[in-house]
């Protein structure tokens, strides 16, 4: 490990730092990049140890749905589909002004008989609370011996006009999932960028009698996907053109972008709902690696100089694992170093200092090279 | 001849291990999970815990609890950078060379973030080079499908911003699919990503026992355990009632499993795994 010294400490020279394009969101507050030194650190690694470091397929499973509805909609009543018994309805409050739910208001019918009540035990915002994350929420445990269906959710007591709640109907255990899968969680705009969704019940698939996609940004802007259906019941969705025609890119260190899926399916005379989302990094191409100087890395004084070609100005880090050759000539692993420093527009060289006490320790000989390069951009929390 | 070298080489080992023992300077940090703290003493670990925990220690009041805004994404400065700034104000004031850190749920985040991204901030490899072990309970290590169902499907306004209920960055940070991007791209120690430079263990909470005729169903709190089970709709069978066991286990390695240790195998809740529950304090004082 290397480590510059600077009489400054990081402390002193915290600042809020606002990314410029994030526009109304809250501020990230993150050390001063551009004040921090250059430096280099590495890690050892184990013989054979995996890294990983290239993009894997990321999957998500839904057994869920849920909607957003007004206050009006919720007094005039609201159609809630299950597909296996049991279920759990919650509803949360998605403005800070509307007031709790009474649970005694809160009505649940079959939606053949709109007379009986069939809410059973409602918790209240106060049982709910105490969960330490659900705040804001009441729910309905419905009872494992009423049959799936149809139903209908009903508020009867006072509700300001401009209420809107989030209603949220989980069916735990249900093997009728929606699966939401893509290549890679990272893309750098312009990039190819598509998802699969998948309706699936144990291994059959079920056909989507409606299905609308949307991509949600860090700071909650809503863009259309196109959903294009394939022979094999899978539907694709290719977000390469949307995210390209962004004006804006919501840099990574104010959150994710998200695929949120929409899905209708029927089995055996059931509705099935389920919504499904998935996270992913998107950014701009604000730096790139222009190359590597071509040097021979010394056991002596052990380092890699990178050349970059810098965009926006910003503290930019490289990754990479420094290999060795043992007695058989085979390349094995010796650490994994990372190397950052501050940059400004134009082209300007990283010096990746490894760890001569890792190297010596490996018992690894020349040449050693460097692998699995990557490029981060700090200030934007961007893998480029 | 050879016996008497032996032992002579042997006295000599146990001489340098000792001193070398003695000069090392052992400090504990106490570092919460989610929630902007400021009296985590009290409001999140507890003093009979934390005295639990530090009893017995060469010096019990080395000791610091960190209070910092873990309701910020875990990159901000007012988390891992306050958290950084505590940890360094404790290890120069003390002289500290060995650091134990005891993390609770998303605590365990905030330093694998530190000890993942160590060129992020100048800070961090002087905190690095002094950790010792840090013990994850019950980390959100693979994020909680309850992050995921309290975001989802709130409209999220920016100018409205995480005002409402828990939806805070955090949470919205350890929801699934956001801690597998997060785990792929910036924080070492999961499956198929290198290591953690310094020893992460964590310690899994498997169950949530609120059987009102159960003693056991109240320590830490009654109300919490009811309320625990409420949650296990969105979690699989194996979970403390906030996280299921493979998120728990995600980074690291599993040190151990509640019911493999704790007094008369009962599960801890995750309320549970920050209090003097069923033994974990005096587990973890025999650890230290």
């Amino acid at each position: 490990m290397k480590h510059h010294n600077m009489k400054k400490t990081a402390a002193a020279l915290l600042v809020a730092f606002s990314v410029a394009s994030v526009g109304a969101q809250a501020e990230v507050q993150l050390p001063a990049k551009a004040f921090q030194p250059a430096m280099s650190y590495s890690f050892a690694l184990q013989g054979e140890q995996s890294l990983a470091v290239e993009a894997q397929k990321v999957e998500t499973q839904s057994n869920e749905y849920w909607v957003t509805v007004g206050a009006n909609e919720l007094k005039a009543g609201v159609d809630i589909f299950t597909s296996q018994a049991g279920a759990l309805i919650k509803i949360s409050r998605s403005d800070s002004q509307t007031t709790a739910l009474e649970p005694q208001s809160l009505k649940l019918f079959a939606a053949a008989d709109l007379s009986n009540n069939i809410a059973g035990k409602v918790l209240g915002e106060q049982d709910l609370k105490t969960t330490g994350i659900f705040a804001n929420a009441t729910a309905i445990k419905m009872d494992k011996a009423i049959a799936p269906g149809q139903f209908k959710l009903q508020y009867e007591g006072a509700l300001s006009k401009n209420a809107q709640f989030v209603i949220h109907v989980k069916e735990k255990g249900s093997i009728k999932q929606l699966h939401l899968a893509t290549a890679k969680q990272h893309a750098i705009k312009g990039d190819n960028l598509t998802f699969s969704a998948n309706m699936l019940s144990g291994q059959k698939t079920l056909n989507l009698k409606q299905v609308d996609a949307f991509i949600m940004s860090p700071s909650g802007k809503k863009i259309a996907v196109p959903a294009k259906r394939m022979a094999n019941g899978t539907t694709q969705f290719d977000a390469t053109e949307v995210t390209a025609n962004l004006t804006q890119v919501e840099a990574p260190i104010n959150g994710l972008y998200e695929l949120h899926v929409n899905t209708v399916a029927e089995d055996k005379g059931l509705s099935v709902l389920r919504t499904g989302k998935i996270a992913f990094a998107l950014a701009e191409q604000t730096a790139t690696i222009a190359r590597q100087l071509k040097q021979p890395i010394s056991p002596f004084k052990p380092q890699a100089n990178f050349e970059l070609a810098i965009n926006e100005p910003g503290r930019y880090e490289i990754r990479g694992t420094l290999y060795g050759h043992d007695q058989n000539g085979e390349l094995k692993p010796i650490m994994e170093t990372h190397a950052a420093k501050h940059f400004d527009s134009g082209k300007g060289i990283l010096n990746m200092e490894f760890d001569r006490k890792l190297l010596i320790k490996s018992d690894l000989a020349a040449p050693f090279v460097i692998k699995n390069v990557r490029l981060y951009d700090q200030t934007r929390m961007s893998r480029l | 001849m050879r016996i008497v070298n032996a032992m002579k080489w042997a006295a000599a080992t146990l001489l340098t291990f000792c001193s070398l023992a003695s000069f090392a300077n052992s400090g504990v940090a106490f570092i919460h999970g989610t929630g902007h703290q400021t009296d985590a003493y009290n409001d999140y670990w507890t003093g009979d815990f934390i005295h639990s925990v530090m009893q017995n220690q060469a010096n019990p009041n080395r000791y610091v609890v960190i209070n910092c805004d873990f309701e910020q994404y875990m990159w901000d400065s007012r988390a891992s950078g306050c958290l950084a700034e505590q940890l360094t104000a404790f290890i120069q004031s003390n002289n500290i060379t060995s650091l134990y850190a005891i993390t609770h749920s998303n605590g365990g985040n905030v330093v694998r973030w530190i000890m993942s991204n160590p060129t992020w901030d100048s800070r961090y490899p002087n905190i690095i080079s002094k950790l010792r072990n840090v013990t994850a309970l019950a980390p959100s290590s693979a994020g909680t499908p309850l992050a995921d169902a309290v975001i989802s499907g709130n409209v999220f306004e920016s100018i409205l911003g995480w005002i409402l209920g828990y939806k805070s960055d955090a949470v919205r940070m350890q929801q699934v699919s956001w801690m597998a991007y997060y785990n792929q791209n910036y924080l070492y120690g999961t499956s198929g990503r290198p290591g953690l430079p310094k020893t992460f263990k964590s310690v899994v909470g498997s169950d949530v026992d609120s059987a009102i005729w159960d003693g056991d169903s109240y320590c830490g709190g009654y109300q919490y355990q009811v309320a625990l089970e409420t949650t296990q709709n969105w979690l699989d069978n194996c979970s403390d009632g906030f996280l299921e066991c493979s998120s728990q286990g995600a980074a690291g390695y599993v040190w151990f499993k509640d019911k493999s240790r704790t007094k008369g195998s009962e599960p801890l809740s995750h309320h549970q795994s920050r209090r003097d529950c069923f033994n974990l304090d005096s587990i973890l004082r025999n650890d230290i």
